[in-house]
């Protein structure tokens, strides 16, 4: 071995380098390389799985970085913790400091830091600060090698070979600029050399790179003598906690012991010796484990909002209960507090909580307030090139048009992978009808390369991390588009580097809960608490959930939830069910609804209504007895690790989070032994303790804990509160605060069928968002799709300050200086100014508007003058022509194109002369039909694409119809025969077979037939 | 004097010639297009083929999927050219006011001629005849005191080969029960919304506006438009003109925006002009680009030249400036043009001195051999390399 590569350039320098990491890693390891550095352009993205990807693949992993900044340039490599630090605060410095000077920085953060460069500027003012061993200057061959040389033998600094590598292998060139290409914004032909890097730029052979020197092979022992001075044994595993008020940490464990008692006062009363014990045990791991200044950090900022919810695991332990953190009780609800905090535990816990959406911003500023913009930073996250977006960057640099590429882009799914599908994706029955002409098979072969590569960096939405010290010394930071300070790296690398984030995460059903609230109290001065909202022995609360009418409640909304919700209460009377732990059973189906459960939803329902079963060994009675013998929550399968072959807690944890990842085979391979000794050593029989194992890795995929389902199924309670005793409300808020699992008109469908009445916006009585009272709904202005901003606030803003307007007249007079014609021809076609047109119609109302706004021009352009000018237009066209209305189809138009949905009419209505010869059951009618074959009609409400096992696709959707909504299923036959058309905006013509589990209907869809897009339905209308 | 317009319209004039030459494609449906392209857009479209929801722009590709059975012919612009000469021919022997507005739509001005070849609508009735008989081309006739009028009339007509009379002062009775985008001038969009919003459908209803409601939906333009809802057009039949234009265009068989292949195109067309500018003996003064992208958008550009030349290695360096300048996006071309204007007569006069180089006449020579070997053996037979597609110079 006698060259090292030195500068090397993966994905993370964005727009440059080709090669992941890992590909990096193991393309040194072909061609024999022991040691191998990472210097990305201006930043540390990748440096905590390249120190992983390089040790797995037995290299020694060299830390650097490529500072540019104009024309300076240097590569930096880390020689120890200082310069590490050094480098953080140089990059911070590049990418926070407007008048970033690199000469200057570096200046004052030398140490620790090797410094490899071809500008003689920098190279030459840094000579008398840096020993000779730290600097070089830096030979590449395309890059004026002679004149460094030259620079060298004349100022004696040292020179070194590297290869300024962007690419793995060399056929990758093309690839690179079409890489550029896009980050440039141009096209391959307008390329010029100095925008991408040579072809000789690649991960080549140490023998290639030795024979290119052969005149200075100093340049080449250089590499080995830079490489052995450099920091090679990189840990990252310690945590970092943040710190709360400066205090020491016995001080710290003494006011969270003192909070905590104090906390469990207040929520028990009395604090029984069953709480005691429990408290003094966390309490024991809290302090063996360092944590209170966590929780105590944790607490501030909870205590700053006025409602959150503590999501998680988090919510197990009584501590964050007392402090206000979570709301459940975790003794009451039997929560595992292990599944949180145990001793051997090694990676950073995270508590993560919920705020309602729209009071995040302000609990984040909180958060920079209270502990500094030094101490405190974001999350990142690596946005990088999917499907779509990898498809569409390159085919904009082959010049397809927005069109021609959205044809293609609008077609591929949520979470497609392309390194999967693309080979197939022209045959995909969901491209059908399109086209794929020449480009377009470079455009996917380029797609799927890039695919995965870093793209850019965004805020991630909550992640928050809080150090004791200060935030550059452990990771590079930068400035996002909102002004937030934001790290290098996204989630698993900060978890990997040992930071502990918090999560602040926003919740739309807080803020719905809160509106609804505040409008229960505004509109009949009944003042609810949040906290102190506790409806899980209300009758009509718990109806909600046995009747499954769970609409706008939260996590349990979906129509897969909805209809397990019947499964569970069919066969209860609604007395039955009241004696029934609903509260668990519903705890339950939060949980068993996901990915890693799912598929046992039927033996659950079945067990529960009364068939019999038994565990697979009598040592996990106690694991599975809540669940029905069914693995639901995620801490049942460490549990039943420790149960059944003597686990420990933390190895147990590890287990857990091992079997709920991909690719785990080979990591797994040592827990089955050691499962297997386990468990047979307590005498557990070979076929138990696989069919068991086999029960434990069939629980893969996304889940949740029992404390987290637990702590979500309280708010749903609170939501379900509001919905039974408040609809009008409820519903008001949960369309304002927008984000649910329907869409706007979903949701006002919902609540006609709630016998609730939708009223048309109105000028005087529309607030911006919706607004209910006593079972009715008014529109806000805010479902006015185009109208603009300003004038919704100027509309409220008058209308407080100079009370209600009385007429068109009095709110051009009021409003016109805010206002533009466009958003008054809105507010007219939605029906705003009906109440107050005095007799005139929309269209008599529209020449108003147009006069008003004629003469307003045209006085601006004159002068201005000293008295109202607005005498002409007030005089009325008396035509008859502006008497008339307009017809009904334009009006029912005139809703779709102002407020998105009919609402006078159902959509459904507007086919009714097409309708009239079909013959068609009704939803509300589909029990009577259960087992037989039905034509039905339907209008689409929402839809869910999922893989079956074999990975084919199909659909569930769910339709209505003027009666009621009901279920469908497409399978991956029918699915493939019409996944191509279906589209929203039109009513289908279903027809299928009606069954029935448990009381739930779904239908089977065999045949889909169309009526006309809705475009073209109120034309006959 | 009342005025006597005619107008007469050819529907889908370029599958009316095709079916003169051969009778077999009648009653048959049929489109025209580009050939060679595999995303041509459809430039006319027949009757029948309209029935199957096939219309003038769309795709070739969808409309073959909308009836396999659809005729597709290439653009015959030869065909077209001798047509209209044709048709202008006859239309000069009637009046020396005639206007050939578009292919397949003329106008002519009758007024007066009364004495010379009887009624209006005899005359127009002839015309139609002739145009049928020696052409052997059906087309709607509209007769009317002005232009617009005129032309409604020809477009409304219920049958093809109709002839459709509106009597003088009638204008305005004519034109009243229909619906308002008739009009020229009335937009798909913000005028027809807002008319539409107002509750007018009707052109009797935008008459019937005043001056002062239509200021404030159609501003400066309100005088005209109260003109057209009343059935006034005062705009006169121009007669043809001699179009002072050298230019060249090409629809590329495939949309492309890779900048080395567009410039060997655009030298071509270059090529092309000034070897007709070379035939004419004519200097431009000022040249100019349309390019038009993927997505129909259009671009111009056009510069003055500062030397009077004709000679390609001259024009093709201005052209290849202001094309950089004009194609400025990433998205693929589908069509460019390229014209020369503002001509002045080659120098004859000979310099008194030598010239300083002899590099201009040297190019000029073998342009000149050139331009005689192509004379002889036709246009394809010698080119510059860099015209070649697929051919790059090394390096």
């Amino acid at each position: 071995m006698d060259f090292i590569h030195l500068n090397i350039h993966s994905h993370y320098s964005r727009g440059w380098g080709i090669g992941s990491i890992s590909d990096i890693c193991a393309a040194a390891v072909d061609l024999g390389m022991k040691k191998i550095a990472l210097t990305d352009i201006n930043g540390l993205y990748g440096i905590p799985p390249f120190v992983q990807a390089a040790k797995e693949a037995g290299l020694e992993p060299i830390v650097g970085s490529e500072i540019l900044s104009g024309r300076q340039r240097a590569v930096l490599l880390v020689k120890d913790r200082q310069g590490y630090i050094n480098l953080c605060h140089i990059i911070s410095a590049r990418h926070c400091n407007h008048d970033f000077d690199l000469v200057h920085t570096l200046e004052s953060n030398l140490n620790g830091l090797i410094i490899i460069s071809d500008d003689f500027r920098l190279l030459s003012a840094l000579k008398k600060d840096l020993k000779k061993e730290n600097l070089f200057v830096e030979m590449s061959p395309g890059y004026s090698m002679a004149s460094c040389h030259a620079f060298s033998r004349k100022t004696g600094i040292p020179v070194v070979a590297t290869n300024r590598v962007f690419l793995i292998k060399k056929e990758q060139f093309r690839l690179h600029c079409i890489l550029r290409a896009i980050s440039l914004n141009t096209k391959l032909s307008r390329l010029t050399r100095d925008d991408t890097c040579g072809g000789h730029n690649f991960l080549n052979s140490p023998q290639t790179m030795t024979d290119k020197f052969p005149h200075a092979t100093e340049a080449i022992s250089n590499t080995l003598k830079i490489a052995e001075s450099c920091l090679l044994d990189w840990d990252f595993e310690g945590i970092i906690f943040p710190r709360f008020e400066n205090l020491d940490d016995e001080t710290a464990l003494d006011r969270l012991y003192k909070e905590t008692i104090e906390g469990c006062r207040q929520r028990y009363g009395k604090i029984t010796p069953v709480i005691r014990d429990r408290i003094e045990h966390e309490m024991q791991i809290i302090r063996q484990k360092n944590f209170a200044h966590y929780f105590l950090v944790v607490a501030d900022i909870t205590k700053n909002a006025r409602r959150s919810c503590g999501r998680g695991s988090a919510a197990a332990s009584i501590v964050s209960y007392a402090l206000g953190i979570t709301h459940v009780d975790p003794v009451k609800h039997n929560l595992f507090f292990e599944r949180f905090l145990n001793p051997g535990r090694m990676d950073p816990p995270d508590i993560d909580i919920d705020f309602a959406w729209d009071e995040r911003d302000q609990v984040i500023d909180y958060a920079f307030q209270r502990y500094g913009n030094s101490r405190t930073a974001m999350v990142a996250n690596h946005n990088c090139f999917a499907a779509r977006s990898a498809i569409r960057e390159t085919a904009k640099v082959f010049g397809l048009t927005d069109m021609e590429i959205g044809r293609v882009t609008d077609k591929i799914g949520f979470g497609w992978q392309l390194k999967d599908i693309w080979q197939e994706l022209s045959k995909h029955p969901r491209m059908r009808g399109v086209e794929f002409h020449k480009p377009w098979d470079e455009i996917l072969r380029t797609a799927v390369q890039l695919e995965g590569y870093f793209n850019h960096l965004s805020t991630h939405c909550g992640g928050l991390v809080i150090v004791p010290d200060n935030i550059r010394r452990y990771c590079p930071v930068e400035i996002s588009t909102k002004g937030l300070q934001v790290l290098q790296w996204e989630k698993d690398s900060v978890e990997k580097a040992g930071l502990v984030k918090i999560d602040i995460l926003g919740n739309r059903s807080l803020s719905v809960i809160r509106d609804a609230l505040d409008m229960v109290e505004k509109n009949y001065g009944i003042r609810i608490d949040y906290a102190g909202l506790n409806p899980i022995n209300d009758h009509k609360t718990i109806e909600i959930f046995y009747q499954g009418n769970t609409f706008g409640v939260f996590y349990f909304e979906s129509p897969a939830t909805r209809q397990v919700l019947t499964k569970v209460a069919s066969g209860f009377t609604f007395k039955e069910y009241l004696k029934a732990d609903h509260f668990h059973l519903n705890v339950t189906v939060t949980s068993i609804i996901r990915p890693a459960s799912n598929r046992n939803i039927q033996t659950w329902i079945s067990r529960l209504h009364g068939q019999p079963w038994n565990p697979p060994h009598p040592l996990l009675a106690p694991v599975l007895e809540e669940t029905l013998g069914v693995m639901v929550f995620q801490e049942q399968l460490s549990r039943a690790a420790i149960y059944l072959a003597g686990f420990d807690p933390a190895e147990a944890d590890t287990l857990r989070k091992i079997a709920s990842k991909k690719h785990k085979h080979k990591k797994l391979r040592d827990f089955y032994a050691r499962f297997m000794k386990g468990a047979g050593d307590r005498g557990v029989s070979m076929n138990v303790i696989k069919e068991v194992w086999h029960m434990m890795m069939g629980f893969d995929g996304y889940s949740f804990c029992k404390p987290h389902s637990a702590s979500y199924t309280m708010v749903a309670y609170k939501s379900a509160y509001l919905r039974s005793h408040y609809p009008a409300e409820f519903m008001a808020s949960v369309i304002s605060n927008g984000g649910g699992y329907y869409s706007t008109f979903g949701y006002i469908s919902e609540s006609r069928r709630m016998g609730l009445k939708i009223l048309q916006p109105d000028i005087n009585q529309s607030e911006i968002r919706y607004t209910g009272k006593n079972k009715e709904i008014r529109i806000g202005l805010m479902q006015l799709l185009n109208l603009s901003r300003g004038s919704k606030e100027a509309i409220v803003y008058e209308r407080a300050k100079n009370g209600p307007f009385i007429s068109l007249e009095d709110f051009l007079n009021r409003t016109g200086s805010c206002t533009h014609l466009e958003d008054v021809r809105i507010l007219i076609k939605a029906g705003c100014f009906d109440e107050i047109a005095g007799g005139n119609t929309r269209s008599g109302l529209l020449w108003q508007a147009i006069g008003f706004f004629h003469d307003h021009e045209k006085n601006k352009r004159k002068a201005y003058c000293l008295f109202k000018l607005y005498p002409e237009h007030n005089r009325l066209h008396s035509s008859a022509l502006y008497r008339k209305d307009y017809p009904k189809r334009l009006m029912i138009r005139h809703e779709f194109e102002t407020l998105g949905f009919p609402v006078s009419v159902h959509p459904v209505d507007l086919y009714r002369n097409k309708l009239d010869h079909l013959n068609y059951v009704r939803a509300r009618d589909l029990y009577a039909w259960v087992g037989k074959q039905v034509t039905t009609i339907g209008w689409q409400v929402t839809g869910k694409t999922v893989h079956t096992r074999d990975g084919k696709h199909m659909k569930f959707i769910s339709f209505e119809d003027q009666t009621d909504i009901y279920e469908t299923v497409l399978f991956p036959k029918e699915y493939c025969k019409f996944c191509h058309m279906l589209d929203l905006m039109r009513l289908y013509i279903l027809t299928g077979i009606i069954e029935e589990n448990y009381g739930a209907l779904t239908m089977t869809v065999k045949r889909i037939g169309f009526l006309d897009s809705v475009k073209y339905a109120y034309r006959s209308f | 004097m009342n005025r006597h317009i005619i107008h007469i319209h050819i529907p889908a004039f370029s599958i009316a010639l095709a079916r003169v030459l051969q009778p077999g494609l009648r009653n048959r449906p049929i489109a025209v297009a580009q050939p060679l392209s595999e995303r041509a857009l459809i430039l006319s479209v027949s009757q029948e083929a309209r029935r199957d929801g096939i219309f003038k722009g769309m795709p070739l590709c969808r409309a073959v999927k909308l009836n396999p059975r659809l005729t597709v012919l290439p653009p015959n612009y030869g065909l077209i050219q001798k047509a209209c000469q044709a048709l202008d021919k006859i239309a000069a022997s009637y009046t020396p006011i005639w206007e050939p507005f578009r292919p397949g739509h003329i106008y002519l001005d009758i007024t007066g001629t009364e004495r010379l070849w009887g009624k209006a609508k005899d005359t127009a009735y002839r015309l139609r005849e002739e145009i049928r008989n020696k052409l052997c081309l059906a087309g709607t006739v509209g007769l009317a005191g002005n232009k617009m009028v005129s032309s409604i009339a020809s477009r409304i007509t219920p049958t093809a080969s109709a002839l459709l009379d509106v009597g003088h002062g009638g204008e305005a009775s004519f034109i009243a029960p229909l619906k308002v985008n008739v009009l020229p001038g009335i937009g798909p969009f913000r005028q027809r919304l807002l008319l539409e919003e107002l509750n007018i459908a009707r052109i009797r209803e935008l008459a019937e506006l005043d001056m002062n409601s239509l200021k404030m939906i159609f501003g400066k333009r309100a005088h005209l438009i109260h003109q057209r809802a009343t059935g006034i057009d005062p705009t006169p039949v121009y007669p043809p003109l001699d179009s002072p234009l050298v230019t060249e265009e090409i629809t590329l068989s495939q949309d492309e925006n890779d900048d080395r292949i567009l410039l060997k195109t655009l030298y071509t067309l270059v090529e092309k002009c000034s070897g007709r500018l070379r035939d004419m003996g004519l200097f431009p003064g000022k040249a100019g680009l349309a390019i038009k992208y993927s997505d129909e958008t259009e671009v111009k550009q056009q510069i003055k030249l500062s030397k009077l030349s004709y000679w390609d290695f001259d024009l093709y360096e201005p052209l290849n400036l202001i094309f950089l300048k004009a194609f400025t996006r990433r998205v693929r071309l589908r069509f460019m043009r390229i014209w020369f204007e503002e001509f002045s007569r080659a120098n004859v006069q000979l310099s008194l001195f030598t010239p300083p180089t002899g590099h201009t006449d040297k190019r000029a020579t073998l342009m000149g051999a050139l331009d005689q070997i192509r004379e002889h053996y036709g246009e394809g037979m010698i080119r510059y390399g860099r015209t070649v597609p697929n051919y790059c110079r090394k390096g």
